[in-house]
């Protein structure tokens, strides 16, 4: 897929907006609180082998898990539709951010996206995706919902060209 | 060289599987030890620890568990003892087993090679590493409906393929209550997906005629009140109770066995049921997912298409409708899917590689990683996670042997009775004799589980600690946050032993009353 200049910088823009609502509203991955190494530590301490406790459980592994953890929690549609109810977290509390209903919708978006191997909402998505979980999805997550929308809008629109 | 490297692959992963099989997980959960104390106790004289004659569900704790797994292992027990590996060695073989099925399935529905693929990366995965190192019924039921599966794609080539499948489905109702819907589903919704590929003759009606006649007790024990306690633990769809309209529920619930999140990230979050830090498959395996998932969608009306579809549209609905959030021992008849979807993507990414080199080295990297990943998080779940898995028992009975003829009480969860009881070596003919007061008539009636549990001089349980004081040299065995420091100072007990777990935390505090 060839990119014309205008969007190029488009993106960069954007992933510049990105980075910027990260600093101004959120905590980025590298905080480790005294527990959390702790925690580390402990955990380091219970495998027997110590060279391969320290290739385990590390800085490195702790920041990695910290990103994944906003990443994996991005790629989950349950995060948006049902984030943390109790079916999903158990003791988890009610954080829906996009009426559940949607979700068919959704669905279906992604499924007619694949099929129509239509690639530029998914991209965008992930390139977003990739810069907020850097920081923390649940102080970003709006900046990933207008993608959720267009998903949900993409068959409706299609429909409306028909 | 891919010979040496598939070798090693194998070896590894097999090791992997039983490498201290005795000590990782450190302790028996509690579902395990019950299943090696019945089948110790069945071995012995044909009856159960109440003293029913072969029952045809285990009451255990009055969740009559299915009875494939115990009868299994009474073989094992009998010739080689009542201890944990013995209790474990037919997970350990099932889940081998079903590995090497994956291959003949997938070999002979696209080629060797994806086979060989998907079978190592069932046998690497953590989800089937963890079920194949514990007493899991799930996963028996699982090598059943592999063994079924791989009579469906057989069927092609010789019609009485399907009687193996009709009974290895129907054996998987006698083992894990899953498979009470998902093998009756998978049949026929592969009898209906398949109907121009098969040609339907006497022997299709032959076998559903014996998969309908097997599985007949196993259905009809669902109406029963054995039946109802074990679906009535597991459906809360009552919005009322909830909060949420059920068909939410349900499709959020079902969406979880497909999230990325709990697949390469987020383990089950029940306890014994996870690695710590691992979850169901390594994180980096989700490239190979999304790889997979294209090329799926691409090839969606081949025969291997349609057959991974199946298994994971069926695979879940049982665990969906259960209360527990992405019960993973639920869903395990997902896995062999989920790994032969990752496999598609592995090989489409591998076929990307041109440079022979490259790709051994990419998969050598591959192979160390996971190895360091599986033992590191093997090492913590046996220093750890003991406490998860009732750690100590054994030590905890060792100790007790020491002080004979005192009446000892547990006040520890009532479930754990079996753990002792298979620690202490307790005779199974006293056990039954101990229990020669329940009413055997209301063997699959009675839900009621009391709250106390006796046997010889062991009471577990809630215990009035006040009440036990009063028997004379009675002993106390009590969890560290289940009491308080000041508690035996105050009423004057005396420190007797306590039990740690590898890392040096007291799993057992022990006193004397009086």
């Amino acid at each position: 897929m060839r990119m014309k200049r205008g969007a190029w910088l488009l993106l960069v823009i954007w992933c510049a907006v990105v980075v910027g609502g990260g600093v101004v509203f959120s905590k980025n991955i590298f905080q480790m609180t005294n527990l959390d190494l702790y925690y580390l530590n402990t955990t380091r301490g219970y495998v027997e082998n110590q060279t391969i406790a320290r290739a385990s459980y590390n800085k490195i592994t702790f920041y990695l898990n910290h990103y994944l953890d906003n990443f994996f929690a991005g790629m989950d549609i349950n995060y948006f539709f049902f984030g943390g109810h109790p079916r999903e977290v158990p003791g988890g509390n009610n954080d829906f951010k996009i009426n559940y209903w949607l979700i068919y919708l959704f669905l279906f978006g992604v499924y007619d996206q694949f099929l129509n191997r239509e690639t530029r909402i998914v991209a965008l998505y992930f390139i977003t995706l990739l810069v907020v979980s850097w920081f923390s999805i649940d102080a970003l997550w709006f900046l990933l919902v207008p993608f959720v929308y267009l998903t949900v809008l993409y068959p409706i629109r299609a429909l409306w060209k028909k | 060289m891919e010979k040496v490297i598939l070798a090693l692959a194998i070896i590894m992963g097999i090791f992997f599987r039983v490498w201290q099989i005795d000590k990782i997980p450190a302790g028996l959960a509690m579902d395990e030890a019950a299943f090696g104390y019945n089948a110790w106790s069945i071995a012995t004289n044909g009856h159960d620890e109440y003293g029913k004659f072969l029952p045809l569900s285990f009451r255990s704790f009055a969740d009559f568990k299915l009875p494939a797994y115990g009868y299994l292992t009474v073989g094992v027990v009998k010739f080689f003892g009542p201890e944990v590996w013995q209790t474990r060695a037919i997970s350990v073989v099932a889940g081998l087993v079903s590995c090497f099925l994956l291959y003949l399935i997938i070999k002979r529905l696209a080629d060797k090679r994806l086979g060989i693929i998907a079978s190592s990366i069932m046998l690497w995965s953590p989800w089937g590493v963890l079920f194949s190192r514990g007493a899991f019924e799930g996963n028996l039921g699982l090598f059943f409906l592999m063994l079924g599966a791989y009579g469906l794609v057989k069927f092609r080539d010789h019609p009485k393929y399907l009687y193996l499948t009709a009974v290895s489905f129907a054996l998987a109702n006698y083992s894990y209550i899953t498979y009470k819907f998902v093998g009756f589903i998978l049949l026929f919704v592969w009898l209906i997906a398949y109907r121009g590929v098969h040609k339907f003759s006497k022997s299709t009606l032959v076998s559903v005629f014996i998969f309908l006649i097997i599985s007949a007790p196993a259905y009809l024990s669902l109406m029963g009140i054995s039946g109802n306690n074990r679906i009535g633990s597991l459906l809360k769809l009552d919005p009322a109770q909830t909060g949420y309209p059920a068909v939410i529920q349900l499709t959020s619930s079902y969406l979880t066995y497909f999230s990325p999140r709990n697949l390469f990230f987020r383990s089950d979050p029940v306890r014994q049921r996870h690695f710590s830090d691992l979850p169901t498959f390594y994180p980096w395996m989700f490239v190979l997912w999304l790889a997979g998932v294209a090329v799926w969608f691409k090839t969606r009306k081949t025969e291997l298409a349609k057959w991974i579809g199946i298994v994971l549209i069926v695979g879940p609905i049982p665990a969906a409708i259960s209360q527990d959030p992405f019960a993973t021992l639920r869903a395990i008849p997902m896995l062999p899917a989920h790994a032969t979807l990752l496999a598609l993507g592995a090989e489409k990414l591998l076929d990307a590689v041109r440079q022979k080199f490259v790709k051994r080295i990419v998969i050598a990297t591959a192979l160390v990683v996971m190895s360091i990943s599986l033992y590191s998080a093997l090492m913590v779940m046996k220093n750890g996670q003991a406490a998860e898995w009732n750690g100590g028992v054994e030590a905890l009975a060792k100790k007790l042997i020491e002080y004979p003829d005192r009446t000892v009480f547990v006040d520890i969860p009532h479930d754990v009775y079996p753990n002792l009881a298979l620690a202490l070596r307790y005779r199974p003919e006293a056990m039954q004799k101990d229990n020669a007061d329940f009413d055997l008539e209301k063997y699959y009636s009675d839900p009621v589980f009391p709250e106390t549990i006796a046997f010889g001089w062991y009471k577990v349980g809630k215990t009035d600690r006040s009440k036990a004081a009063e028997v004379p040299g009675a002993l106390l065995v009590v969890q560290p946050e289940n009491t308080s420091a000041s508690e035996p100072r105050e009423r004057g007990w005396k420190n007797a032993f306590e039990i740690n777990d590898p890392s040096g935390k007291p799993l057992f505090l022990v006193y004397e009353l009086n």
